[in-house]
């Protein structure tokens, strides 16, 4: 009896041990210790740690690569998340009609998000590239060009071409996630609003609106979250070029750290960016729980 | 009056189908053209006016891909890499998730709680200390560092999932395991794995999935030809002056086959996993 106890007490940390210790190792200390790395310089690897305080925060102010990441980072994360949330609600919306052929619509629609992020982004800089791209050929035979346009190569245009691909990419998360909160609105109230003589804009607004609240404040945090954070889609895209045009907090973070090795300074950016991404969170998650 | 009707149906599908047709051809359109593209000979590539469909089919490009290039080592070590996360993925994940979803203890709540925020952590933060972790270690240019960066990214969702589907599965049957004699490992093993088989599949696909495609830790922790994975790979096949489209899209298009393939055979579990988190969330 005693033993049997003794397995039953046991047993579940034997069973969560294994994870917590990944968690732990891999999750938490990297956290702590990356915070802690921003208060430090070091001169080479493994060589003796300074504590400098907030030296490596004060450079940030006066280093003008890391103003416009912080500037663009803004821009992207918005751009990005208001228009995937757009068009992944109209295509949420469509998809909630029924129709013919609406299974394989739905399936279709979720190819930009299961294709590896290598391949989609090789795809569109073979579309978006200046001499063979099928994007300027199209738009210069159409005439709304009179002449091709180097989509990410061109500063002026760079971080809107990274913008609209990056959109592209998680839309179909956003319209599925949408979608099943569009099924779960009761049709009778859809039904009782039409026989009290409610028009679409008032059905929309009164109805369909209130009822994927909740829902939408989860998906706005996540894809804010996602798209803060999102280091592989600009770094292939782009690298955070041309002249930083598309350089982010992520990009410039990973950039300091393995290219430049300023592991510390790379650590106060990151920092920088993870304080960013608390205000945003906080923000959008209080303004819905009103 | 019923013509009337008819056409103000048929109007209605119209105003459904145009629109959709229209977003949906935007949204595969990159896709149809690297396909398109990898079939393409050279001269059609890079011809001033192109066809969407191939005017002549050639397996040129994979040719060359697989005989010419480093791109079989890329593909060995991928498939080696993205295996062996699945089954420590699984293997920790499964009891992780048991665990937590049939034990009360202290601290369950908050480890929850904490599982959901680790994905908000940023990857290029935590990845500094994990390099130099691995320096540490020697485990730098190692399939091990890789995997082990994987699982841990693929646990914390691996495990939610996995836990969600406990839950949904009834206590009663592990006790009436247990009246028959079965000890808690054994019911483990005999009655809730087997039953939970589909759900575990699906964990494991998508543990696949996601380290089939990684790119950060792959780029971080990889520094030779003979160590690199698919995505790293590719991208550094892309040269400074003169760009292989055609080599470059029948890539893509051998990293797109495994993750569709899976993702067809598994898209009612992913569609419903990724709707769960957000609609219950």
């Amino acid at each position: 009896m005693k033993a049997a106890t003794l397995r039953k007490t046991v047993l579940p940390y034997l069973l969560i041990a294994p994870g917590l210790l990944f968690v732990a190792f891999l999750l938490i200390y990297p956290l702590i210790s990356g915070v802690s790395a921003g208060f430090f310089l070091q001169n080479r690897l493994g060589g003796e740690r300074e504590f400098v305080w907030l030296n490596n925060y004060r450079q940030l102010l006066s280093d003008d690569i890391f103003v416009l990441a912080f500037k663009n980072t803004i821009i992207y994360t918005v751009a990005v998340v208001v228009l995937q949330y757009v068009f992944g609600l109209i295509l949420a919306l469509f998809l909630n009609e029924e129709f013919r052929g609406r299974g394989l619509f739905r399936s279709l629609i979720l190819v930009p998000w299961i294709v590896p992020t290598i391949a989609g982004v090789l795809s569109w800089r073979f579309i978006l590239s200046e001499q063979f791209g099928i994007l300027n050929v199209m738009l210069l035979e159409a005439g709304v060009l009179s002449q091709s346009i180097d989509w990410l190569g061109d500063p002026d245009v760079a971080l809107f071409s990274v913008i609209i691909t990056a959109a592209w990419k998680n839309t179909p998360f956003v319209a599925v996630v949408l979608l099943a909160a569009l099924q779960g609105i009761e049709r009778q109230m859809y039904e009782s609003a039409l026989i009290d003589g409610a028009g679409s804009v008032q059905r929309f607004a009164y109805i369909t609106l209130p009822g994927i609240k909740a829902v939408s404040t989860v998906v706005l945090l996540l894809t804010t979250i996602w798209t803060f954070n999102q280091f592989d889609f600009i770094y292939l895209m782009t690298k955070g070029g041309p002249a930083n045009a598309t350089q982010t907090i992520p990009v410039y973070t990973y950039l300091n750290a393995f290219s430049f090795l300023r592991f510390n300074y790379a650590a106060a950016i990151a920092t920088v960016g993870l304080l960013m991404m608390l205000i945003a969170v906080v923000f959008i998650y209080r303004r819905n729980e009103e | 009056m019923i013509a009337a009707s008819k056409r103000h149906v048929l109007l209605k599908r119209l105003l459904v189908y145009v629109p959709l047709l229209v977003l949906t051809a935007i949204l595969l359109f990159p896709f149809f053209w690297m396909i398109s593209t990898s079939f393409k000979p050279a001269t059609d590539i890079f011809s001033k006016d192109p066809t969407f469909i191939p005017r002549d089919i050639t397996l040129e490009h994979y040719r060359v891909l697989w005989t010419e290039t480093q791109f079989p080592v890329f593909f060995k070590n991928s498939t080696i890499i993205a295996l062996s996360t699945t089954v420590l993925t699984l293997g920790v994940g499964t009891f992780f998730a048991y665990g937590l979803s049939r034990f009360r203890f202290k601290g369950r709540r908050n480890f929850v709680t904490l599982l959901f925020l680790s994905q908000m952590f940023p990857l290029v933060l935590l990845i500094i200390p994990i390099y130099l972790v691995f320096i540490h270690l020697e485990l730098v240019n190692t399939h091990l560092s890789l995997v082990i960066s994987y699982c841990t990214f693929a646990l914390p969702f691996s495990t939610l999932m996995l836990k969600s589907y406990f839950d949904g599965l009834p206590s009663e049957l592990e006790e009436a395991a247990l009246i028959d004699g079965c000890g808690p490992v054994g019911s483990i093993f005999r009655i809730v794995l087997p039953l939970s088989a589909p759900g575990i599949a699906a964990v494991g696909a998508f543990a696949f999935i996601l380290s089939w495609q990684e790119f950060t830790f792959a780029l971080t922790l990889t520094n030779t030809n003979e160590m690199r994975t698919l995505p790293v790979g590719i991208s550094m096949m892309v040269g400074f002056r003169e760009v292989l489209w055609g080599q470059l899209m029948a890539a893509s298009v051998m990293v797109t086959l495994p993750v569709t393939v899976l993702f067809v055979y598994f898209q009612k579990y992913f569609v419903s996993g990724m709707t769960m988190g957000s609609v219950k969330g």
